[in-house]
């Protein structure tokens, strides 16, 4: 007998045992409790973003922008950077699960906005805006605003940055010297060639960034084209075609000029041949494997590549005319989670990150002192201290465009004064899409975009990488897509599209 | 969980008891039951909690799943989320994939084990055995992420070492990671490379376990070692080849998601030969960030793989009875 209640006793502390194992990380402090802070109740505020990995010195950061926000707002802030390449990933279960958040970072093109709105998983912002952002909410004109809504309501702050998309390239300074080139006379991609050949030969490296992400020539906007909806990818109108004419994209000379170029810069090696993650082509770069990117040549951005990757560049947009639209104006924005506790002093938080050129430049530059020294306060410059580099700083997120109001950014070096207003310009003066302001709704036509999306990876982006000649593939490519209710999605964009000029007229 | 049985004169019901003491089949096995339930109870606990609670999430297949809703309050919607599997011919294709994958997987798998195992059960010298052992086990412990970059390495379109062995006797390079055909091959490759040392090991340890007198025996008649291997080893470490078969059949409809996920790249072009159900349920959680389709497909592998170990044992039953899992 007393053996035999021995073994169940110690079946009893076996179970115990587990059951507290599994117990224990609920038990942990829950995230963003404040430490140490020695306020009394500090309302706790997280903050979700992408960045490349987790910067040395964030803690400190962090702490010193506490500092202010203890003070101003009682709020205490916990930033969580989540790596470039999982983001999306982690976000979306993350949000699935419900796990609690309050400030994110959404965007058309990771973390999807629209996807989340369908999903519930953001809060509307609307009266939260109004009362709690006044300034915030002051900065923009409502026409932008408007570009944020999702049937009428609100759901994310969009950052002031550039919105037109001034697609162009990036070249490295001391190989257009080397090779005596100037982007003066480069008015399209083509233009270039004359360079990347001298630069493929004289080098000895492809000289075209390209990763996983990025690899076509392919770019709507440039081509003069409003691609109403980044996730749908394949539907588009002509941003001044007045009659709201939707069409497959993949059918228009464009596209079809724009993937035969892709071809032949890849037949030619200035393309590289195989893809590498965002990461690993970026430390390619940086090693100089090399020599021009193509990106969105906003102003500025020689000094903003520059910081990433290490090269001297020069930059030219080659987009003319600019074309503003919805996912542009909308390009990056921070939202807050249906699920947050505290939506208030997410949005007081938001106020000052917007506001407030100080605790913005802390979260988008770093400490000064530590991470920056003043080179021209007058014009709000700064430099590297004594020492450090863009590759040895314990906070580079060079992000400037995810944390808020852009224009609010020191300059990193004299070159870039007067990008910001030269910015606000381009915002300003480029054409506004037919459709600026329109957003497609998803709902009616989900199985169809999850068909195609399976279709598209598979059968476009090897003609887009220009892999493979489109008379080749775009047959198979563009069967499989009826077949998969490319004509429906169509039809069902463009019968929103009128519905809404219909309530919208312009 | 059925330690209930164990115990000979357990099926009489005494109804004087209470309802706990009637469970476990009277006050006298009570004893003896209670504490071995006891000590089974954290490994129940284990399978209710990771196995058996997770399938109330499979109603959400059925929904239209918002997040801000959850899990209840989310609209039922019947089987639209499973319009986007069968719209085209991708639940064909997957399903294909990862059938056919995985059939090559078990048997190349379990010949090499075996020919390895036996060749290893040759090797006298004890310190050169457990030299090869390691040497073979030790794949197994690689993260496929790992082993993606060896391979990224030997088939890299511009630097691979296979294309530069290929250019230089004159033949023409290869885009491995544009050409799909070449895949399966590919992958087979990479799994044995990972799973033979594993495999191996366990059929070492089966062979070592039959008596020496079968093979002395033998010896004196002038058997030669092949038909040692014939007559005595195979035959007597069939049964271990069943069960390890048929386990791995219960999992053929799980693929492994590292290896066909990491090592062709997640390329899209490769999708004809690599994508497979569970490559596929990731991606459309990721891409699409609709968590119902996802479900959907999810459901879709529950199923066909219940039907398929269903099937297997069936038939195995059919061939002997003692075989069979149930």
């Amino acid at each position: 007998m007393v053996h035999r209640s021995r073994s169940i006793l110690l079946s009893l502390v076996l179970i115990l045992a587990v059951v507290a194992g599994c117990a224990a990380p609920g038990a942990a402090p829950a995230p963003g409790a404040p430490g140490g802070q020695g306020g009394t109740a500090l309302i706790p505020v997280t903050y979700t973003y992408a960045g490349g990995g987790v910067p040395r010195d964030l803690q400190m950061v962090q702490d010193a922008i506490n500092a202010i926000l203890n003070e101003s707002i009682g709020v205490n802030l916990t930033l969580e950077p989540i790596d470039w390449g999982a983001f999306n990933e982690r976000m979306q279960l993350r949000l699935a699960a419900g796990e609690p958040c309050d400030i994110i970072f959404t965007a058309p093109w990771i973390n999807s906005y629209t996807n989340n709105v369908a999903n519930g998983a953001l809060l509307p912002l609307d009266d939260l805006l109004k009362e709690h952002a006044p300034g915030l909410w002051a900065s923009m004109p409502p026409t932008t605003w408007d570009a944020a809504r999702i049937n009428g309501v609100i759901y994310g702050v969009i950052n002031q940055q550039i919105f037109p998309k001034p697609w162009g390239v990036h070249a490295r300074k001391d190989l257009l010297e080397k090779y005596n080139f100037s982007l003066d006379n480069v008015k399209r991609w083509e233009d270039m060639e004359p360079w990347l050949e001298a630069v493929k030969n004289g080098e000895g490296i492809t000289p075209v960034y390209a990763d996983q992400g990025s690899y076509s020539l392919w770019r709507p906007q440039y081509y003069g084209y409003d691609p109403l909806d980044d996730g749908i990818r394949f539907v588009g109108i002509k941003a001044d075609d007045e009659t709201l004419t939707v069409v497959n994209l993949y059918e228009t000379p464009e596209y079809i000029e724009a993937v035969n170029l892709t071809k032949r810069w890849v037949d030619l090696g200035y393309f590289p041949r195989e893809l590498l993650p965002r990461d690993e082509a970026r430390a390619a770069f940086r090693a100089g494997l090399f020599a021009m990117g193509y990106h969105v040549e906003k102003p500025g951005n020689d000094v903003e590549m520059q910081t990433a990757v290490g090269w001297e560049f020069v930059s030219k947009n080659l987009t003319d005319p600019l074309i503003l639209d919805t996912a542009g104006a909308t390009a990056t924005m921070n939202a807050i989670c249906a699920t947050s506790r505290n939506p208030v002093a997410a949005m007081k938080v938001l106020e000052v990150l917007n506001t407030d050129p100080v605790v913005y430049n802390l979260l988008a530059r770093g400490i000064e002192g530590v991470h920056w020294v003043w080179e021209d306060k007058a014009n709000r410059v700064i430099t590297y201290p004594e020492g450090v580099t863009s590759a040895t700083s314990g906070y580079e997120p060079n992000t400037d465009w995810m944390f808020g109001n852009q224009f609010n950014a020191y300059y990193r070096s004299a070159a870039q004064v007067g990008a910001w207003e030269a910015t606000k310009i381009m915002n300003d003066t480029a054409y506004p899409s037919q459709a600026l302001g329109f957003v497609v709704d998803r709902k009616p036509i989900e199985t169809e975009i999850a068909q195609l999306i399976a279709v598209m990876d598979e059968l476009e982006r090897p003609i887009a990488q220009g892999y493979i000649a489109y008379e080749v593939g775009a047959p198979e490519l563009l069967a499989r897509m009826n077949a998969a209710g490319a004509q429906k999605v169509i039809e069902e964009v463009q019968r929103q599209l009128l519905a809404w000029r219909e309530a919208n007229p312009r | 969980m059925t330690t209930g049985t164990m115990t000979p004169g357990a099926a009489k019901p005494q109804p004087h008891h209470g309802p706990l003491t009637r469970l476990f089949g009277g006050r006298r096995n009570l004893q003896t039951t209670l504490s071995l339930t006891l000590m089974a109870l954290p490994g129940i606990i284990a399978l209710l909690v990771f196995a058996y609670l997770p399938m109330v999430g499979l109603v959400i297949a059925f929904k239209n799943y918002r997040f801000a809703d959850g899990l209840w309050g989310s609209a039922w919607v019947g089987f639209d989320n499973f319009r986007f599997l069968f719209g085209t011919d991708v639940a064909w294709r997957i399903t294909r994939n990862t059938l056919l994958m995985n059939s090559i997987f078990i048997i190349t798998g379990t010949v090499a084990s075996l020919v390895i195992a036996l060749l290893m059960n040759e090797v006298y010298t004890s310190w050169v055995s457990k030299y090869y052992q390691t040497l073979l086990f030790f794949p197994y412990f690689v993260s496929w992420v790992i082993v993606s970059y060896f391979v990224f390495g030997f088939l890299n379109a511009e630097t691979g070492i296979v294309n530069q062995v290929i250019t230089a006797f004159g033949g023409d390079p290869i885009s491995w990671y544009r050409e799909a055909r070449y895949w399966p091959l590919i992958l087979t490759f990479s799994h044995l490379w990972n799973s033979v040392g594993f495999g191996s090991i366990i059929y070492l340890a089966g062979i070592l376990a039959i008596d020496p007198a079968y093979y002395e025996a033998a010896k004196i008649d002038g058997a030669s070692k092949l038909q040692q291997v014939r007559y005595i080893t195979l035959p007597l470490i069939l049964p271990l080849i069943i069960i390890l078969v048929l386990l791995s059949i219960g999992r053929i409809f799980n693929a492994d998601f590292g290896l066909f996920y990491f090592v062709p790249r997640d390329n899209p072009q490769l999708y004809p030969t690599t994508d497979v159900i569970d490559t596929f349920v990731y991606r459309s959680l990721v891409r699409l960030g609709n968590i119902s389709m996802a479900a959907a497909a999810g459901f879709y592998q529950s199923v066909v793989g219940f039907v398929l170990v269903l099937l297997a044992n069936w038939f195995v039953r059919r061939i002997n009875r003692d075989y069979a899992l149930f």
